[in-house]
């Protein structure tokens, strides 16, 4: 997984970007393991205009730090819970997606 | 630096209103004046709230569109923007603009028109209000974000479903006492509990209305506020701060800290403490948000918020009344209007004209208004003269 992480204020981003959107310091290039734990999730039932629903959001804890925003894969066997581990499962066009692992 | 107060307050009911945008910011406008005893060629700067008429109506560059229907003449006038603090960011510029001595009569206003876009159109222009480049595609509508914002709290600080659902009860409540508020019917805990899900795990009746809507406050220095027909309301504090626009970019998520910055900024100048304010309105655009908004003034202790609400602190008797209006829950929330509107909450009830839901003996008031998930707050304090 393609990241990004900052020389000033560390946070790390799941895209390449020469500068950090936060606070415009120079960035280097990182290869991310894509595994992390869920810091939050909400199952959403109204979405945008032409968004397939209900989806689940969630906010990913980084194993390397840093968070991101990303969709998470429902795949059953009942509800996700706050500390699971998950794995980037790859870049839709909703953006990164993740999966629950065991 | 001049003492500002104000002299003049308007609004209009808020709702699915007939009148287009320019014609309820006018009309806010006028009321605020005619409470004021100021005629319109008094007025010498206007700054207006508004968060999207470009996208909601198609119309941009409305100040002087507002000013112009309101008949205030050639005078500096601009539109603020700060998402759904819009409104406080407005009421901000006109108090420093008297607090400098730049102007003596400064009008300020809030203003939107939200119902005649349909509803997926407008949780698209409202989400705007994010950070889009982070947040944009992957779905995170407002009320998804205060979702995982809810979700959070609850894990930390073991906040319960049934403690959201008793700011709605509460809003509810205040809103039916509230002859401008949008909603004017009280719903159960079982009701909100029970509602259709939107962003788990808030359901429709954790989420603010949309609304059109208006409102106004005319300013001077508090020097000359006494020659006007209105019993006049002091500014004791304007404060202003911002933080990261995106939710990942945050250190936690269950604290805003442009919230924290702007409400300690804002006691200090006013030289009070938590315990002197008599009742507050604060940005409820969410459930969630009217207990972090607690806890980030300092009301409440961190993870403390939830008990506001559920046992009966923050109702109107309680020991600090929270949107006695109704807030944006049962008010209403025209986004550009909302700030302004809740300072015209605290000066009617600081001149003890707030009828049916007077907070009684009411001195001190404290406005809270927070645009987007965080980003920008405008606290403000008042005091009756």
């Amino acid at each position: 997984m393609d990241a990004s992480v900052c020389g000033g204020c560390g946070r790390v981003r799941l895209e390449a970007a020469a500068r950090c959107a936060h606070c415009g310091g120079e960035t280097e290039a990182r290869e991310a393991s894509g595994r992390g734990t869920l810091y939050a999730f909400s199952a959403v039932h109204v979405g945008p205009p032409g968004t397939p629903t209900p989806y689940l959001l969630a906010l990913v804890e980084l194993e390397e730090g840093g968070r991101v925003l990303a969709r998470l894969e429902d795949a059953g066997g009942g509800e996700p819970a706050i500390g699971d581990p998950v794995a980037f499962s790859g870049l839709s066009e909703a953006g990164p997606v993740f999966r629950k692992v065991s | 630096m001049r003492e500002v107060s104000i002299i003049g307050i308007g609004v209009t009911p808020f709702g699915a209103r007939e009148e287009g945008l320019a014609a309820l910011g006018a009309a806010a406008c006028r009321s605020a004046l005619a409470d004021a005893g100021l005629a319109p060629g008094r007025i010498e700067a206007f700054f207006l709230g508004n968060f999207a008429g470009h996208a909601f109506v198609g119309q941009s560059h409305l100040a002087p569109v507002v000013a112009h229907a309101a008949g205030l003449g050639a005078i500096p006038c601009a539109r603020l923007e700060g998402a759904c603090a819009s409104g406080g960011l407005a009421m901000r510029q006109g108090a420093l603009a008297v607090a400098s001595g730049q102007a003596d009569f400064v009008l300020v206003a809030g203003a939107e028109k939200m119902t005649s876009a349909s509803s997926e159109e407008t949780a698209a222009i409202l989400a705007a209000a994010g950070d889009v480049g982070v947040e944009g595609r992957v779905g995170a509508t407002f009320p998804a974000l205060f979702g995982l914002i809810a979700r959070r709290h609850m894990h930390e600080h073991g906040t319960t479903r049934e403690e959201l659902a008793h700011v709605a009860v509460k809003n509810h409540a205040h809103g039916r006492l509230n002859p401008n508020a949008h909603a004017r019917k009280e719903v159960s805990l079982a009701q909100v509990l029970d509602a259709r899900r939107v962003a788990e795990p808030l359901g429709v009746f954790d989420c603010s209305l949309i609304s059109d809507g208006a409102a106004a406050v005319a300013l001077c220095p508090t020097e000359m506020a006494s020659d006007h027909r209105a019993k006049p309301v002091r500014v004791l504090a304007s404060a202003q701060a911002s933080d990261s626009p995106a939710l990942s970019d945050k250190r936690g998520i269950t604290s805003f800290r442009a919230a924290r910055r702007a409400g300690e900024e804002a006691f200090a100048r006013a030289g009070l403490g938590r315990e002197d304010i008599d009742l507050a309105e604060v940005h409820d655009c969410f459930t969630i948000a009217e207990i972090v908004a607690l806890e980030d003034l300092g009301f409440f202790a961190r993870g403390e918020g939830g008990r506001g609400a559920a046992e009966g602190m923050t109702r109107l008797g309680g020991a600090l009344p929270v949107n006695a209006s109704g807030g944006l829950k049962a008010k209403g929330h025209p986004v550009g209007a909302t700030g302004v509107a809740q300072i015209h909450e605290l000066a009617l009830q600081l001149r003890g004209e707030a009828g049916a839901r007077q907070v009684p003996g009411a001195e001190t008031g404290l406005a809270h208004n927070l645009g987007g998930s965080g980003a920008t707050c405008a606290v403000h304090i008042l005091a009756a003269a």
